[in-house]
């Protein structure tokens, strides 16, 4: 359980450091910040029971840093620094083993021929004249378009006979569009597609 | 030859070697500036080394790292100002190049089945550390230092960052202030609060209940009876 730190525990008369500060004193003195830890400092050397303390903690810190970098170091062979310096020398030398960055290649358009700068811009103009017109002309018989109007049937009105429907519905839409020749094309690569279930269990395996 | 990552008593200093190897290269010599970094790469290797493997866990992500570190030092070794700590120079550029990585994994994990799920561990997770005896020593102190490991990768970038480099490589906060970029203020705060989470994280954890420095806990280790 986390509490809120505290510096100090005790009577008024025996006042003790706190964990918290004792972990800060010895973190400020591993650090080498002792004018910080000077304040800390003056209390543990007429404390016998913090000085005890903090020296217990100094030494579960030395060991457990100890513990973390031998667990290291055994990864680090004598033949891995050698395969590594070996290809560091390389690549000093620019032989073989160098990084090649990534191409980068700014990417410019095309210029286009004059040619097709016209006709794409007639078709801009064209197109803005059309929309022009149409608005100004209106529309040509409103009477035989449908008028938007409001959905009586609110989703929190409609019932669960009327969910169930478009479920139903949106279903049988996945099927067909499944069974359909158009997307016969995607199911070979959907088939090469690796799925994460299966490279988990590869993997596991 | 000496192994990588050992040094020689009595040999010149890192900074009296990198200004070596600027002063070859300011005279075309390109030879004799890659034989005297060589040695500046066999000083720090190791220690690049573990720093990556903090960062990238184990992966040739981490090799990669530290060879474009090294590299990078290299070529922009004309930036090295005389003076200043080539440790904490190249670790600056070393721990940019495990970040850029890091976030570069980051995005093709969007993509991709998780690092964890094909079963990539933490480095600690593969070694046990042979210095106790006992088997059930042993596997605690295996296991509290897997613990940390684990909740040091779950704290954010930065305090990772400071944790990783103060509290176990053994930097000053000022020595980390140049190798981040970040000033001591920062730092400290980044660090306290890492420190923090970091006991919240592991105050459930029965590899690092009651230690003997705790407040209220005996010499035995044991905390006294409530009354």
């Amino acid at each position: 359980m986390v509490r809120f730190a505290t510096r100090w525990f005790g009577g008024w008369g025996q006042p003790h450091l706190s964990d918290e500060s004792l972990v800060e004193l010895h973190t400020l003195q591993r650090t080498g910040e002792h004018a910080l830890a000077a304040r800390y400092q003056r209390h543990v050397r007429q404390c016998e029971s913090c000085m005890g303390r903090l020296e217990a903690l100094r030494e579960d810190c030395a060991e457990l840093r100890r513990d973390v970098l031998a667990g290291v170091d055994a990864l680090i062979t004598p033949a891995r620094l050698d395969r590594q310096f070996d290809i560091i020398a390389r690549r000093l030398e620019g032989h073989a083993g160098r990084v090649l960055p990534f191409p980068v290649v700014t990417h410019r358009p095309a210029p286009a021929p004059p040619l097709r700068r016209w006709i794409a811009t007639a078709a801009a103009c064209g197109l803005l004249i059309g929309v022009g017109a149409g608005r100004w002309i209106g529309p040509i018989d409103a009477g035989s378009r449908t008028a938007w109007r409001p959905s009586t049937t609110s989703p929190t009105k409609a019932g669960p006979r009327l969910q169930h429907e478009t479920d139903e519905q949106m279903l049988d839409e996945i099927d067909y569009a499944l069974t359909r020749s158009r997307t016969k094309e995607f199911r070979a690569l959907d088939e090469l597609t690796p799925r994460i279930n299966d490279a988990r269990a590869r993997a596991r395996r | 030859m000496r192994p990588p990552g050992s040094a020689v008593v009595g040999a010149p200093g890192d900074v009296e070697l990198a200004a070596a190897v600027k002063g070859h290269l300011a005279d075309g010599n390109g030879a004799a500036a890659r034989e005297l970094y060589g040695e500046l790469v066999r000083r720090h290797q190791r220690k690049a080394t573990r720093i990556a493997l903090y960062y990238l866990r184990e992966s040739a992500d981490a090799d990669e790292a530290v060879q474009d570190a090294f590299v990078k030092a290299y070529t922009h070794l004309r930036d090295f100002e005389y003076g200043r700590s080539f440790e904490v120079w190249f670790t600056r550029i070393l721990v940019n190049s495990c970040l850029d990585r890091v976030k570069a994994r980051g995005r093709r994990a969007r993509w991709m089945i998780a690092a964890d799920d094909l079963g990539e561990a933490s480095p600690l997770e593969r070694v046990a550390v042979p210095r106790e005896t006992t088997p059930e020593a042993l596997a605690l102190r295996r296991e509290r230092g897997i613990r940390l490991m684990d909740a040091i990768s779950r704290l954010p970038e930065r305090q990772r960052t400071v944790v990783l480099l103060s509290q176990i490589e053994g930097a000053s906060t000022r020595e980390v202030s140049d190798m981040t970029g970040l000033r001591e203020t920062t730092i400290r705060v980044h660090l306290f609060r890492a420190l923090r989470r970091l006991r919240a994280l592991l105050s459930d954890d029965p590899a690092f209940s009651v230690p003997a420095w705790r407040a209220g806990v005996e010499a035995s280790g044991k905390r006294p009876e409530e009354p």
